[in-house]
């Protein structure tokens, strides 16, 4: 019997020494170690903010209409989905918001990766300038933007208040349109994260196998036929990959919608807060669940890509487009132009605001008079 | 494989969402008096100088943490910490200051309070229907009237001691005079075409308080009134909002015979205000030349920031209520409370420092030194109703402050001031109405 025993250890024993096995290995200690922060600090806030959509809380409406200061409801649920307001606490924004996401991804994809098919495959000129300037609208923070953008255009004609400096220096004035709203947000949005499509869709081409591409020119296709069967299908990790980031990027942002008067679910996940607390929880909610959705899809993609097999030998380089002698110019003078507006414009512009006497107030461009600059800003504190 | 796992996950964390909202428990109130309250009830009773004493003895060598919706409460930590210093010289405590953003200050005091230590010992926080509603009704936040605020000269304890008032600030309609437009009575603001520049009443929770006191018995009166001093055709035209809400007043609950008139003053601004950030760049806007005729409601003192230069100017504007005969409210004007959080882990110190921003000119200083912010305690406001004068020359007259009691009188500014317990009683049902009115003008914006 105690033969037995010895010979075999019981479960417990079993388990905890198949732990200390587990464990022992420093790869699976940093791995148990890091699985454990990261479900801490990733599942409590959600189960935090889950919770507060059925709390009542205290001078909420919750707590107004149930006469409890305390316990828990699906009122907010309800209220958020069926009051009278669903148009605008949930409905509005919610198609904003799925808007702004959408135009702000096809925005930043469309420049990022056409700068990133230009810098990496074709013979643009001027390369390295335009690859290291490109980036700056993504240094700067997204208000920065925002605010340049109301700076420029903003008429005392279309939006009310004073005139922007478009509309003092040339006299033009542009629509509402363009001055508030969904498309300067998408704008700025799809400017601040273009330098991700750049990066990531640059990356692959940069890296990318030529061979399939060869393959299709020996065969004949054309070359917009090559982009989009070959080029466009290799690229398209990189695409989904900046989808994920850009759209969960713009469905959370909240200083360009506020300062360019877009109502998202991030600006009313504030404005909500006063009185009506638990169901801007569940706003947050439908935030997180567009993530999960967009990381579900991804999964999807990731998972299910297909691979090629190449039957030739080893590309050993990446084939170049040629645009030409011009255009290789042409192109560069276009995106250091386009650039110039993105990236070294908003600096100056902000760097400006800093001398000048009041926020905004260009006055020294027209007048020609430099004394009125000041060292305030920088003097006092 | 993956998404069956993720969709498991999710599923997992609705579930403990649920079980944890059947574990919780109910909170209970208890007649007997908290330490603090204690603590509380001895430090009304002490003069000045026996709290500091209480407090140096108290947080010397620790940290005091506050939290509030002014940053100058950092400025008045330091005086107040020299005070300590005089009392003890070897005192070497310290404050901590901090401001939240947006309306986060009071999910930050709540979840102190809640959480198992405790860190904010008394806070300065605006907007008095939440601090009725979320606060005061639900005891987290602990009135203190310091002995020495409660006998000084021109003190209103009713008015000023239940919230303890810090100061009134007052925002005041403005207009660039480089126009032909007119604005001498109140309704003009919300005339035909009339788009003033103001912060959106989401923004900033205390605008939404100013228009839900235009509904009380008091200030719907100051607009009847106003209504009645404009021309016929004036009349006409508001004549018809002012039937279109009128039964709206008892459907909302409102008690007030003439809440209508503030109904339809509400309706029309809401409908028409150009919403802005802030109230800083309203200000930097409203005083350059192109934006002649422009108007707004916004922050008195931001006139003090103004640099002159060839496209702005103070004298761009013209403080509507300094006209002469001009008609109805002049602004609104809402309240910095002073409070100890019921948790306080430093109380003798919080109810110093508090006394020391109600009781001593040091102590007000921060906030005193600016024009359009008044202390409840009138001996300590310093006297700005000359400070559009350069070299002895009226050279900035809208920037002569004629003081507290001169706004808040109904034949001088007629502020409408803010009454924490009528805006918590009305806030709900007001809030969503004026809600649908602001989503009625974003979606007839859309449709253009």
């Amino acid at each position: 019997m105690e033969h037995d025993i010895l010979l075999k250890p019981g479960g417990k024993k079993i388990i905890i020494n198949k732990a200390i096995t587990f464990i022992s290995k420093p790869q699976n200690m940093i791995l148990t170690v890091l699985g454990i922060i990261l479900s801490v600090t990733t599942i409590a806030p959600i189960v935090s903010i889950m919770l507060d959509t059925v709390t009542i809380h205290p001078g909420s409406i919750d707590a107004h209409l149930s006469g409890r200061v305390s316990g828990y409801t699906l009122y907010n649920w309800i209220d958020l989905f069926t009051g009278s307001l669903s148009r605008e606490n949930i409905l509005k924004p919610l198609g904003n918001t799925l808007m702004l996401a959408v135009f702000t991804c096809l925005g930043s994809i469309l420049y990022g990766g056409s700068f990133a098919y230009l810098v990496t495959r074709t013979n643009l000129k001027f390369k390295r300038y335009l690859s290291a300037i490109f980036i700056f609208p993504y240094i700067m923070p997204q208000w920065t933007l925002a605010v340049v953008w109301q700076n420029m255009f903003k008429s005392n004609a279309v939006t009310g208040g004073s005139d922007g400096l478009l509309t003092s220096l040339f006299n033009i004035t542009m629509p509402v349109w363009w001055c508030r709203g969904l498309f300067p947000c998408a704008i700025v949005l799809a400017l601040h994260y273009a330098p991700f499509a750049y990066i990531l869709i640059g990356g692959i081409l940069k890296n990318m196998d030529a061979n399939l591409e060869e393959a299709a020119t020996i065969l004949d296709t054309p070359k917009w036929k090559i982009f989009g069967r070959v080029t466009l299908p290799m690229v398209s990790p990189a695409i989904l990959s900046t989808i994920l980031l850009v759209f969960g990027s713009a469905v959370g942002s909240y200083p360009v919608p506020h300062y360019l008067n877009l109502t998202t679910l991030s600006t009313k996940y504030v404005s909500m807060n006063v009185n009506r607390v638990g169901e801007a929880s569940i706003l947050a909610v439908i935030m997180m669940l567009m993530g999960f959705i967009i990381l579900m899809v991804n999964q999807l993609n990731t998972g299910g890509r297909k691979s090629y097999t190449t039957v030739t030998g080893k590309s050993g380089q990446i084939s170049r487009v040629n645009i030409g002698r011009i255009g290789k110019y042409a192109a560069a003078i276009i995106l250091i132009l386009l650039t110039t507006f993105t990236s070294i414009y908003p600096i100056i512009s902000f760097a400006m605001e800093t001398f000048l006497p009041n926020p905004g107030d260009y006055s020294f461009l027209t007048s020609g008079n430099l004394t009125s600059l000041t060292l305030k800003w920088w003097t006092t504190s | 494989m993956k998404m069956k796992y993720i969709s498991c996950l999710f599923i997992f964390l609705l579930i403990t969402s649920m079980v944890l909202a059947g574990c919780g428990s109910t909170t209970g109130g208890s007649a007997a008096k908290s330490e603090v309250e204690k603590i509380i009830g001895e430090a009304e009773k002490l003069p000045m100088e026996e709290l500091y004493r209480k407090a140096a003895e108290e947080s010397n060598g620790k940290t005091m943490y506050g939290i509030g919706n002014s940053s100058r409460g950092a400025t008045a930590a330091t005086s107040f910490i020299e005070e300590l210093q005089k009392i003890d010289p070897s005192y070497n405590g310290t404050i901590e200051w901090s401001q939240p953003k947006n309306n986060s200050i009071f999910t930050l005091i709540n979840a102190d309070i809640t959480s198992s230590t405790h860190t904010y010992s008394m806070t300065l926080i605006q907007d008095g229907n939440q601090i009725q509603s979320k606060m005061l009704d639900t005891g987290n936040l602990l009135n203190f009237i310091p002995k020495d605020w409660k006998a000084a000269e021109g003190v209103d304890e009713k008015a000023d001691g239940h919230p303890l008032t810090l100061q009134t600030l007052n925002k005041v309609f403005m207009f660039n005079n480089l126009g032909n437009k007119e604005f001498i009575n109140c309704w003009d603001f919300v005339a035909e075409g009339v788009k003033p520049l103001y912060m959106g009443v989401d923004s900033e929770p205390v605008g939404k308080n100013f228009l839900y006191m235009l509904t009380s018995e008091k200030y719907s009166t100051y607009l009847k009134n106003a209504f009645e001093k404009l021309d016929s055709t004036k009349q006409a035209y508001f004549k018809k909002t002012i039937n279109e809400v009128a039964d709206n007043a008892a459907s909302l609950g409102l008690k007030s015979e003439n809440a209508k008139y503030g109904l339809s003053w509400i309706k029309l601004w809401c409908e028409q205000y150009n919403e802005q950030t802030d109230d800083g760049p309203i200000c930097n806007e409203l005083v350059t030349t192109s934006a002649a005729g422009e108007s707004g409601l916004l922050v008195y003192s931001k006139l003090r920031s103004v640099e002159e230069s060839e496209t702005s100017s103070v004298n761009n504007i013209t403080i509507a209520a300094y006209q002469d005969g001009y008609e109805g409210i002049g602004g609104y004007a809402y309240k910095h409370y002073l409070q100890v959080v019921k948790t306080s882990p430093l109380p003798w110190t919080a109810c110093a420092f508090i006394a020391h921003m109600v009781t001593t000119e040091e102590g007000f200083y921060a906030w005193g030194k600016d024009m359009g912010g008044y202390s409840a305690n009138p001996t300590i406001n310093q006297d700005h109703s000359k400070d559009g004068f350069v070299d002895g020359v009226d050279t900035y007259p809208s920037k002569n402050d004629r003081g507290f009691d001169w706004w808040t009188a109904e034949e001088g500014g007629a502020l409408v001031l803010e009454d924490p317990a009528y805006c918590a009683e009305v806030s709900f049902n007001m809030s969503d109405w004026i809600d649908v009115i602001i989503g009625n003008k974003a979606a007839a914006a859309e449709a253009k």
